[in-house]
C-alpha cells in the first residue's frame, strides 16, 4: 500500500544525521571560508573586510598562475595514467591462478600506507645518493645521478610518480569490481574464435569498463587537484616553485604568510575550478 | 620547544621551583616539535587557547609582534633584570625599538668541517669566502664531494649574504645593502658555487636539517651550523666525529658574527600577563640559564652566566669544547645579522626566490637584485 | 563448465598467458612493495652501516633491532597505536552507519530537493581540507573538542564519498526484492536494516576498509587539533621522530615500520573481504 504523503519525511529522516554532520564539518566551514575570502584575516586580529581586493591580487599574482599551471599539469599527466594502468593491473590479477591473491594484496599496499610515510620513503629513494640513483649508476644506465627532486624540470614529474604509485591499487580495485560484470562467456567465445588476448582486452574488456573509467577519471582528477602531503614532505613547493600545487600555495598563504583572507580566495577559485573540471569530465565521458 | 623527552627532568625541576615560589600557581608544559611550532601557535592564538608563555624563534615572534600579539616585557621587568642580558640578545627581540620577548638561549654560527676530506684533498679549511673556490676545486677532484652547503631556510640565506656583504640594509634602513657592487659580486659568487657543483642542488629545497643529513652522509665537506648540533651529529654518526673540526663563521672583514637567539614571549591573550612574564623572566634568569646550558650544548643570553667556571671546564668532548669556545668568542662581538623587520616574510620570500633564480642561472645577478629592491623598498617604507 | 579437452592452441595460449601474467605482476609488485622492503632494511641497519651512496647494501649486514628498541623507549608508541585504533574504529563505525542511511533514499526514493542534495554532496567532495581546517578548528574549539577523540572523529564521521559509494551498491540491488517487501507492508527502516544492508555487505566492508585507511593515515587534522602527546595518533608520532633534532634515519625507518604494522595486519585480514570481495566468484575477464 503506497501512500504518496509518506514520500517526503522518510527520505529526509534517513538523510538527516549524515547531512547534519556534513553540514557542520564541511558546509559551514566552506561558507565561512567564502566570507573570509572578502576579508583580510591573519588569525590574530579580527577579519577586516576588503571587498574584492584578494581576488584582484590573485589575478595579478604570477605565483598563483604558476601554481595553477602545476596543478593543470598534474591533471594532464596523472589522470590518464591512473585511468589506464590500474585497469591493466586489474585485468592482470583477475584470475583464480595460484598466488594471485598475494599479488592483488601487494599491489594494494601503497594505498593503505599513510601518504606521509610513503612520501618520506620516496624522498629517501630519490636522493642523489639514494637507492634509485645508486642502482642506476651501478647498472651503467646513467653516469651522473639524476636530480629527481632538485631539478625544476624533473621535480613535478617525480612527485607525480609518487601520487600515481600510491593510487594504483585503489583504482585497480574499482576496476576489479567492474570486471566482474563482464560475462565470462563473452571472452570464452572470443578466445575460441581465435581472438588474441591483446585484442580481447583492447576491443572487449576496456570498452566495457567505461563506467569505471568515468569514475576513476573524476576521482583521480579531484585527487590531483588536492595534492598536498607529497609536496609538503618531499619538496615544500620547490625547487623554484616547480612543485607548488594550488593546495600547497593555499597552505603557504594561510600558514606561512598568515594571509587567510587571501588563501580563502585562492581556495574558492580552486573549488570553482575543480567543480568545473569534474562537470566537464562527466559530460565528456557520459557522452561517449 | 623540543626539549622532551631528553630534558624532562630539567624542565620539570624548573617549573616545580617556580611553582614553589608562587604558591597556587600551576604550570603546564607542552613540548612541540620545531617544524610544526609556527602553525600550532598560530592556530592556538586564533582560537584563544594560546599558552601564556611561548618559546619561539625571532622571525616568527617578530611576525606575531607585528600583528600586536605579544606583550612588551619592558612593562613588567625591572631595568636590572633587562640589563642582565647580553645587549645584542636583548636588541634581537625588538621590532622598531619595541621589545616583544625575552631572550633565552642562543648560539652563534660556526662552521663544522670534515678534516679527513680536506686532508685527502691536500687543503686547509677556508677561513673566508675568498678561499672557498680553491678548496672546493680540490675537494671535487680528490674527494668527489660537494664543498659546502648553504642552507636557505629561515633567515639563513640572508645571513649568508650579510656575512658576505657586511650589512643587511643601507645605513638609513631604507634600501637593501646589497644593491651595490658588493652585493652583485656576492650573488655572482653564489651562482658560481652552484654552477660549478661546489654546493649540492639540494640547497634549493633542503634547509639546515637536510644539510646535516648530507653532511653526515659524507656528501658535503663543510657547513654552517650551531654548537647545539654537534652532539646530535655525534649520536647519529659516531665514527665521523673524530674527523670533524670547527672553524669560525666566514665573514667579510668588519662584519660581526651572527647570533641566533631563541626567546620567551608572552602573548597578549595571557590571562595574567604579569605572572606569565615572571615565569619567562624566571626561566631566563642567569642561574637557570646556566643550569640549562650545563645540560644542553647552548649558550646563555645572560652576561653573568659566562663568569661561571663551567665554561672553563671541558665537556668531555673535544669537538664540543672547540665548538663552544668558538661560539663563545663570537657572542660578545656578535650581532643578529638579520634583525626583526616589518613585513619580514615578504622580504625574505622575495630575496630567496630571486637568489635561487640567480644561482641557477635563470636570471642575471643584476636583474635579481633589481627585482629584490623593487619589492623591498616599499616594504621598508621609508619616506624619501 | 569447462570442456575436458581444450584445443591445443588454446591450452598453449593459456600457459603463455599465465607466464606473461606472472612476469608482469612480479615487476609491478617489485615497484609497489620494493620501497617498503627498503624501509624495513634501513630500520634494521646498525649505526655503522652506510645508508646511502656506493657503500650501501640492499640488506643489512648485521641486522639489529636496536633502532626499534630506541624508538619504543623514547616515544610512547603503544599509546599512539591505541589512539589511532580508537579514533579509526569510531570513525569507521559512524561512517558506515550515516553513509548507508543517507545512501538509501538517494538510490531508491524520489523526493523534492533530491538533486540539490546530490549537488551539495558532490560539492563537498571538492573542498580541500587545507581550506576548511581553520574554521573547522575554530568550531571544534568552541565546542570544547580540543585534544579530544570526538574532535578527531567528527570530520570523518560522514563523507560524501561514502554516500556515493554505497548508493552505487544499493542501485545494484534488484528493485524486485524491495518491491516485494514494500508490498508486504515492511517499513523502510526495517527494509534498510534487514534486507538492503546484508545485500551490500561487500561494499560496506570495502568502504569500511577505505575509511579506516583514510582515518588511520590522517595527519593534518590531528596535528592541529592535538597538542597533548597523550592523544597523538601514529602519524603524528612518526612525524615527531622525523622532526627530532637528533635525526637518525634508522630510527625514523623503525618508527615508520612500527606504525605500518597495525595497518598491514588490518589489511591482511580484511583484504580477503574486499579485494577478493570485488571478485565475487566469477573470475575470467
Amino acid at each position: 500500500m503506497k501512500s504518496p504523503g509518506w514520500s517526503l519525511p522518510i527520505p529526509l529522516l534517513f538523510l538527516l544525521p549524515a547531512c547534519a554532520v556534513i553540514g557542520a564539518v564541511v558546509l559551514y566551514p566552506a561558507l565561512r571560508v567564502v566570507m573570509l575570502s572578502f576579508t583580510d584575516y591573519n588569525m590574530i586580529n579580527p577579519p577586516q573586510s576588503v571587498g574584492w581586493a584578494n581576488y584582484q591580487r590573485l589575478w595579478a599574482d604570477p605565483l598563483f598562475w604558476s601554481a595553477l599551471a602545476n596543478s593543470a599539469l598534474y591533471l594532464i599527466v596523472v589522470v590518464p595514467v591512473l585511468v589506464l594502468i590500474p585497469a591493466l593491473l586489474a585485468i592482470l590479477v583477475n584470475r583464480a591462478l595460484p598466488g594471485l591473491a598475494f599479488f592483488r594484496a601487494a599491489l594494494y599496499l601503497p594505498v593503505v600506507t599513510s601518504l606521509v610515510i610513503s612520501a618520506l620513503v620516496w624522498k629517501w629513494l630519490y636522493a642523489e645518493q639514494g637507492l634509485l640513483n645508486t642502482a642506476l649508476r651501478a647498472s651503467g644506465l646513467v653516469d651522473d645521478p639524476i636530480r629527481f627532486l632538485t631539478e625544476p624540470e624533473n621535480a613535478l614529474l617525480s612527485v607525480m610518480a609518487v601520487t600515481v604509485w600510491s593510487g594504483l591499487g585503489y583504482y585497480m580495485v574499482i576496476y576489479l569490481a567492474g570486471l566482474q560484470s563482464i560475462p565470462a562467456a563473452l571472452l570464452e567465445v572470443a578466445e575460441l574464435e581465435g581472438v588474441s588476448r591483446r585484442q580481447q582486452i583492447q576491443y572487449i574488456v576496456l570498452p566495457l569498463l567505461r563506467p569505471q573509467m568515468a569514475v576513476v577519471a573524476v576521482m583521480s582528477g579531484m585527487a590531483s587537484m588536492k595534492v598536498f602531503e607529497e609536496v609538503y614532505v618531499m619538496t615544500q613547493g620547490g625547487p623554484l616553485e616547480s612543485t607548488k600545487t594550488l593546495v600547497f600555495y593555499l597552505y603557504e598563504s594561510a600558514f606561512v604568510d598568515f594571509e587567510l583572507g587571501y588563501a580563502a580566495a585562492a581556495g574558492v577559485l580552486l573549488f570553482i575550478l575543480t567543480l568545473g573540471l569534474s562537470l566537464i569530465n562527466l559530460r565528456l565521458l557520459g557522452k561517449s | 620547544m623540543q626539549l622532551a623527552p631528553f630534558h624532562n627532568d630539567y624542565v620539570k625541576g624548573l617549573l616545580d621551583n617556580f611553582e614553589a615560589r608562587h604558591p597556587g600557581v600551576r604550570v603546564k608544559w607542552v613540548d612541540v616539535a620545531w617544524a610544526e611550532m609556527e602553525r600550532k601557535v598560530l592556530a592556538s592564538l586564533a582560537a584563544g587557547t594560546a599558552p601564556d608563555v611561548v618559546n619561539l624563534n625571532p622571525q616568527f615572534s617578530a611576525r606575531l609582534a607585528e600583528l600586536g600579539a605579544l606583550e612588551n616585557p619592558r612593562r613588567h621587568l625591572s631595568d636590572q633584570e633587562i640589563g642582565a642580558f647580553v645587549p645584542a640578545a636583548w636588541h634581537a627581540n625588538q621590532l622598531a625599538g619595541v621589545p616583544f620577548a625575552l631572550p633565552w638561549y642562543l648560539s652563534t654560527t660556526i662552521h663544522v668541517v670534515r678534516q679527513d676530506l680536506l686532508e685527502q684533498s691536500g687543503v686547509q679549511a677556508p677561513r673566508s669566502f675568498d678561499e672557498l673556490p680553491a678548496v672546493a676545486q680540490a675537494l671535487r677532484r680528490h674527494a668527489q664531494c660537494y664543498a659546502w652547503f648553504a642552507p636557505m631556510d629561515g633567515s639563513l640565506a640572508l645571513e649568508t649574504l650579510v656575512s658576505m656583504t657586511g650589512a643587511l640594509l643601507s645605513p638609513d634602513g631604507c634600501r637593501p645593502a646589497f644593491e651595490g657592487e658588493t652585493g652583485r659580486l656576492a650573488f655572482e659568487f653564489l651562482h658560481r658555487l652552484y654552477r660549478q657543483g661546489w654546493v649540492p642542488p639540494t640547497v634549493l629545497t633542503e634547509g639546515h636539517r637536510g644539510a646535516v643529513q648530507q653532511f653526515l652522509a659524507g656528501d658535503v665537506a663543510m657547513m654552517p651550523t650551531g654548537m647545539q648540533f654537534i652532539s646530535q651529529m655525534k649520536r647519529t654518526n659516531p665514527q665521523l666525529h673524530q674527523h670533524l673540526r670547527i672553524t669560525p663563521q666566514w665573514l667579510r672583514p668588519g662584519t660581526p658574527p651572527n647570533i641566533a637567539v631563541m626567546n620567551l614571549a608572552v602573548p597578549r591573550t595571557a590571562r595574567n600577563p604579569e605572572l606569565a612574564m615572571r615565569l619567562a623572566q624566571f626561566i631566563a634568569n642567569s642561574d637557570n640559564q646556566l643550569d640549562l646550558v650545563k645540560r644542553v650544548p647552548l649558550l646563555p643570553s645572560t652576561r653573568r652566566s659566562y663568569e661561571d667556571p663551567f665554561f672553563e671546564r671541558s665537556t668531555g668532548d673535544d669537538l664540543l669544547d672547540e665548538a663552544r669556545r668558538v661560539s663563545q668568542q663570537q657572542v660578545f662581538e656578535g650581532a643578529v645579522q638579520v634583525p626583526p623587520l616589518r613585513h619580514y616574510a615578504k622580504l625574505r620570500a622575495s630575496f630567496v626566490r630571486q637568489l635561487q633564480l640567480a644561482m641557477t642561472g635563470r636570471i642575471g645577478s643584476e636583474a635579481a637584485i633589481v627585482e629584490i629592491s623593487r619589492v623591498w623598498v616599499p616594504l621598508l617604507g621609508c619616506r624619501k | 563448465m569447462r570442456q575436458p579437452h581444450l584445443p591445443r592452441s588454446i591450452a598453449w595460449r593459456r600457459r603463455q598467458d599465465a607466464a606473461l601474467r606472472y612476469a608482469a605482476l612480479v615487476m609491478a609488485t617489485a615497484i609497489t612493495v620494493g620501497p617498503f622492503l627498503w624501509l624495513l632494511s634501513t630500520s634494521l641497519k646498525g649505526p655503522g652501516e652506510v645508508l646511502q651512496g656506493s657503500g650501501m647494501s640492499l640488506w643489512p649486514q648485521s641486522p639489529t633491532l636496536e633502532n626499534y628498541r630506541q624508538v619504543w623507549a623514547s616515544q610512547p608508541m603503544l599509546r599512539y597505536l591505541m589512539n589511532s585504533m580508537t579514533v579509526s574504529l569510531l570513525a569507521v563505525g559512524c561512517n558506515l552507519l550515516l553513509c548507508s542511511l543517507a545512501a538509501y533514499p538517494l538510490a531508491r526514493m524520489k523526493f523534492a530537493g533530491r538533486s540539490w542534495i546530490f549537488i551539495g554532496l558532490l560539492a563537498t567532495m571538492m573542498m580541500p581540507f587545507q581550506l576548511l581546517m581553520i574554521p573547522l578548528y575554530d568550531l571544534a574549539m568552541s565546542l570544547g573538542l580540543h585534544n579530544s577523540t570526538l574532535g578527531l572523529v567528527l570530520p570523518h564521521a560522514c563523507t560524501a564519498f561514502g554516500i556515493f559509494y554505497l548508493r552505487q551498491a544499493f542501485l545494484a540491488v534488484p528493485q524486485a526484492l524491495e518491491d516485494v517487501a514494500l508490498m508486504e507492508g515492511v517499513g523502510r527502516l526495517q527494509l534498510w536494516w534487514h534486507v538492503m544492508l546484508p545485500l551490500v555487505r561487500p561494499s560496506l566492508a570495502t568502504l569500511a576498509v577505505f575509511s579506516f585507511v583514510a582515518v588511520w593515515g590522517d595527519f593534518l587534522w590531528p596535528l592541529i587539533l592535538l597538542d597533548d602527546p597523550q592523544h597523538y595518533t601514529l602519524p603524528l608520532g612518526v612525524n615527531r621522530l622525523v622532526n627530532a633534532f637528533s635525526l637518525d634515519w634508522r630510527w625514523v625507518a623503525a618508527g615508520a615500520v612500527l606504525s605500518l604494522i597495525p595497518i598491514l595486519m588490518v589489511f591482511v585480514f580484511s583484504q580477503r573481504f574486499f579485494i577478493e570481495g570485488a571478485l565475487k566468484g566469477a573470475i575470467k575477464a
